[in-house]
């Protein structure tokens, strides 16, 4: 209901970036919470925080010029409000609800968090180093994936490619990137090689010093 | 039977591949980037973590709880050595507020690299103390910039107060043959490490 309401709201102001975040807002609302009793719920807290948040505003508005100096900077005043309204938009971030002012809804719905593409997960089930290779699977019919990222995955791993490579590719954070080679390993899109130095195995890692050395030497 | 696909052989990887990872330190404007780019095969790239994803447990973050968007920027290279070893070069974040990302970056490291400028010396004392608390084995490289060594080598180890055992190498890092010595004499100083550390503390399993 409420979610009409601010729709309704900004058409209305005329204000097309506004009226767009609205819709889009409206849907990730509608989307997530089904029945307008938990969108109730969630419109509660959100109001009683907007109001202690004016409340705060005009509390340091009102105690401002009661203090001992009488001079009060308008700039200084003007500081102080911009800031509990970014106050307030900090907290309202998880729950995007009837934007204070249109330049602040605007910047609400672009912020995509980094890890939406993976669910929200953070763990990796395998150890996946910096430098760890992955490589595509070479069996004859692989699943195709649906999610974009696997793709690119598959499609750059065809020789192999570290999980530090993989990322930047995806242009995600490493620890997305490693939730997203996990579920592909997972799937069977990829494999993932050992990695020596990763491993407590320090006869291998010594022998891994000395391929590279003389590897080096070749160049 | 839709699990057919997934029930590939799973011997599919043509060959199992390796690879091995050193560290490039050094301050801001150390040529950390030009370094890892002179011997590089491919043009450097840049990969970016989180505060959040090393940092957790590390960097008390609950005062800043908005500050989880924080990234941290570091570039690495690649060198082909074999043709089933790969040898990455990372370049560590030039910060020191990102820490974080330092474990990440020394764990299964072979060693490290820190390129000293002689102009801005104290850029170096960070990664150094850091390499030597981790255990991690390190030279120094004295980035000579235009070809000309500002200082006497003996002077710089002394400023940066390192042991008379840790190599102190000047380096072009324009240069690829210099980077490619530089990393040699790296490898070599960790294997010598290894051996030490080895041979004295830990009896040899069988063979």
């Amino acid at each position: 209901m409420t979610v009409a309401m601010s729709t309704d709201s900004g058409f209305g102001s005329g204000n097309d970036e506004s009226a767009i975040a609205d819709v889009l807002n409206g849907f990730a609302l509608t989307s997530g919470l089904r029945g307008r009793k938990s969108g109730k719920r969630r419109d509660e807290p959100d109001d009683s925080r907007e109001a202690t948040g004016e409340h705060d505003s005009r509390e340091a508005a009102s105690s401002a010029p009661a203090e001992p100096t009488d001079v009060v900077w308008p700039g200084e005043e003007d500081h102080d409000r911009s800031w509990t309204g970014e106050e307030q938009f900090v907290s309202a971030e998880p729950i995007p609800v009837e934007p204070v002012a249109p330049p602040l809804a605007a910047e609400e719905t672009g912020f995509v968090r980094p890890y939406a593409i993976t669910g929200g997960r953070t763990k990796a089930n395998y150890p996946l180093e910096l430098e760890t290779l992955i490589s595509t699977r070479d069996a004859a019919v692989l699943p195709v994936p649906d999610q974009l990222e696997h793709q690119v995955i598959m499609e750059e791993c065809r020789t192999p490619r570290s999980v530090a490579e993989i990322a930047a590719v995806l242009q995600v954070p490493l620890g997305v990137a490693r939730v997203l080679i996990s579920d592909a390993a997972d799937t069977g899109l990829v494999t993932v090689h050992r990695t020596v130095a990763g491993s407590e195995n320090a006869e291998a890692h010594f022998t891994l010093m000395e391929r590279v050395l003389s590897g080096l030497r070749r160049l | 039977m839709d699990s057919v696909g997934f029930k590939a052989p799973r011997q599919a990887a043509p060959q199992t591949m390796t690879s091995a990872k050193i560290v490039v330190a050094g301050g801001f404007g150390a040529g950390k980037t030009t370094f890892v780019g002179s011997v590089s095969e491919i043009v450097p790239l840049t990969t970016e973590a989180m505060m959040t994803d090393a940092s957790t447990g590390i960097d008390d973050t609950a005062a800043t709880p908005n500050k989880s968007t924080t990234t941290v920027a570091m570039d690495f290279g690649r060198v082909s050595l074999d043709e089933d070893l790969i040898l990455y070069l990372f370049g560590t974040p030039g910060q020191e507020r990102f820490w974080f990302m330092w474990d990440d970056l020394v764990r299964g490291a072979i060693g490290a690299v820190v390129l000293a400028d002689t102009r801005r010396l104290a850029d170096s004392f960070a990664p150094i103390d850091f390499f030597e608390d981790r255990g991690l084995p390190y030279i120094v490289g004295v980035n000579t910039f235009d070809g000309v060594l500002q200082h006497d080598l003996g002077d710089v180890r002394e400023a940066l107060s390192i042991d008379e055992s840790i190599p102190l190498v000047r380096c072009d890092a324009r240069q690829r043959e210099s980077t490619k010595q530089t990393l040699i004499t790296m490898v070599e100083y960790a294997m010598q490490q290894w051996l030490a550390v080895r041979g004295a503390a830990a009896p040899k399993p069988v063979g």
